[in-house]
């Protein structure tokens, strides 16, 4: 696989026998929104994007120097600009800085290198790397979804540590209750998440009830893979900056976009389209420029808070109950 | 309500990581096969019309991840299934040992009212591999495993071919039509499956 060098600002034309866009990939047959977009571009909006990347330059510092220091002063200018999309050449080494994964790497040196073996392939790498690093949590299936789109923007030491970063919790809340026996976290956030639905939207939220519909079966893989599974690439990266600068919240709140967008065309179809319809967005709600600021002007950070401890307070029986039953069996056995 | 119709049949499909369950619907529901393997995160689902006799059903198919550590929330989805489709792959032993887990897992979490009788159905995946020079687990081992469950109806499929796809997926249709029929005395007694026209398919016990 072919990396994506950092400073690469302009790439050059790249002679391929097949259309591609300008991520690099294969253009389907049917046209995309996207394409027009492409199509459009201007040298206004060219120019534009480069005085864009100018800002960021100098927001970032040379290989990251400036970067502490300007989010401490300017926080809030920060968030506006990721919310509006970092540069896509520019992204791999902004990544690493907001996730806190740069600082680990610096901290750890030669951790990488003792857990994998020359001349594997790199996503096989650095799954196996973390699998080893953390084998509590092991390999899991969604992970890979995350591993790949972080190899498209830096080397595997690099995408390793990012890994750890999120997973560990560098900076955010640990995502690795995701992946853990039992998937706990994917639990607390699907219960989180459909009470945020029947709040957001009411009428809505009494239609899933009446279907039987439960997040369970649209939403787990936006948690999971963090929009990365089954979202158009240009959309998921847009996520994915706001992701690892403001942490899950983003995915909740895509998620409640994302039902408040197809809202009225939702809350007339019975179950067998609304689970379809679930998993297959129209185009245009997957336009980033226009879910991500319906996103953004939904609020959920102090209800998810609310959630959470609603949730452990219900889930402490659960878990108590569990633990006694865990208790009883290992007696059996020692009898035994 | 005089003899509700029923027409809608739910069907699940488990089985380990990368047997082929995500492939073996897609060939059924949309004639496709790719080579590409992208693992099902969560669960997945399509739905197809079928016919018995004159009347229309629709068939749920609810596929799975096969990743252990997703079961968690794959049971969510067990419930009131009609039939459970178990999938292996005939050139792995591991996934082929690992179907009593399965069954078992599914007769817990899903708690059919009769889980003596509860239709399975057993396919044994990826025929076509290497010729069938890398298969590792007998037709014979196979359907000896399906009768000591209580006659489990067996079928050798090849998702990427598209051999005994349609065979084996009629058969559990008509399964779990027969364990609906069971259940829900309401039902018209003009559907006769037993005496379906359509041809029988090799080990098929419908």
């Amino acid at each position: 696989m072919e990396k994506r060098r950092i400073d690469d600002c302009e790439p050059g034309p790249v002679p391929s026998p097949r259309p591609v866009d300008r991520f690099g990939f294969v253009k389907q047959e049917h046209g995309s929104p996207y394409e027009g977009v492409i199509k459009s571009r201007s040298a206004i909006q060219f120019e534009r994007e480069e005085r864009r990347v100018r800002k960021w330059r100098k927001m970032i510092g040379v290989g990251g120097s400036d970067w502490k220091h300007y989010v401490r002063r300017k926080p809030h200018v920060v968030k506006r600009r990721i919310r509006k999309g970092i540069p896509d050449c520019l992204r791999g080494l902004v990544w690493q800085l907001i996730s806190g994964s740069r600082d680990l790497l610096l901290m750890n040196p030669g951790v990488y290198e003792q857990r994998h073996g020359p001349g594997q392939r790199s996503l096989y790498n650095v799954l196996k790397a973390y699998s080893v690093y953390d084998r509590d949590v092991g390999y899991v299936q969604g992970m890979g979804f995350l591993a790949g789109l972080l190899l498209l923007y830096m080397s595997e030491e690099d995408a390793f540590w990012l890994m750890v970063a999120l997973l560990k919790g560098a900076v955010h809340a640990p995502m690795e209750g995701l992946y853990q026996v039992g998937l706990p976290l994917v639990q607390q956030y699907l219960f989180q998440f459909d009470h945020l639905v029947k709040e957001h939207l009411p009428k809505l939220g009494e239609h899933f009830t009446k279907e039987m519909i439960n997040p369970s079966m649209y939403a787990s893989q936006w948690f999971i893979t963090v929009f990365s599974y089954s979202f158009p690439f240009h959309l998921a990266l847009r996520i994915w900056d706001v992701f690892l600068f403001e942490g899950v919240k983003i995915v909740f709140k895509v998620g409640l976009a994302l039902l408040t967008y197809c809202h009225d065309d939702l809350i007339k179809l019975p179950f067998e389209k609304l689970i379809h319809a679930l998993r297959n967005f129209p185009e245009d709600a997957m336009d980033p420029d226009k879910l991500l600021p319906v996103a953004y002007s939904i609020k959920v950070s102090k209800r998810l808070e609310e959630l959470k401890s609603l949730y452990e307070k219900q889930n402490k029986k659960v878990v108590q109950s569990a633990e006694t039953n865990g208790k009883v069996k290992q007696q059996d056995m020692q009898e035994d | 309500m005089p003899s509700r119709r029923r027409t809608l049949l739910k069907v699940i499909i488990l089985g380990d990581s990368g047997v082929g369950k995500t492939s073996l619907m897609n060939q059924y529901v949309n004639k496709k096969f790719s080579n590409q393997y992208k693992a099902t995160i969560g669960a997945d689902f399509l739905t197809k019309e079928v016919q018995f006799e004159d009347r229309l059903f629709t068939l749920q198919i609810w596929d799975t991840a096969g990743q252990e550590r997703f079961q968690s929330l794959g049971v969510a989805f067990y419930r009131g299934a009609d039939c459970c489709v178990l999938v292996y792959d005939v050139n792995s032993m591991k996934s082929f040992d690992n179907l009593n887990n399965w069954r078992e897992e599914f007769l817990i979490q899903a708690s059919p009212s009769d889980p003596d009788n509860f239709p399975f159905v057993v396919l044994g995946n990826k025929i076509d591999v290497d010729g069938g020079n890398s298969r590792v687990v007998s037709e014979k081992k196979a359907r000896a495993w399906c009768a000591s469950k209580g006659n489990i109806p067996y079928f050798e499929t090849s998702a990427k071919e598209g051999i005994n796809v349609e065979e084996a997926f009629q058969c559990i249709a008509k399964n779990a039509l027969k364990s609906g029929e069971e259940e829900e005395i309401y039902l018209p007694d003009t559907i006769d499956v037993g005496n379906s026209s359509q041809p029988r398919s090799s080990g098929c016990e419908c």
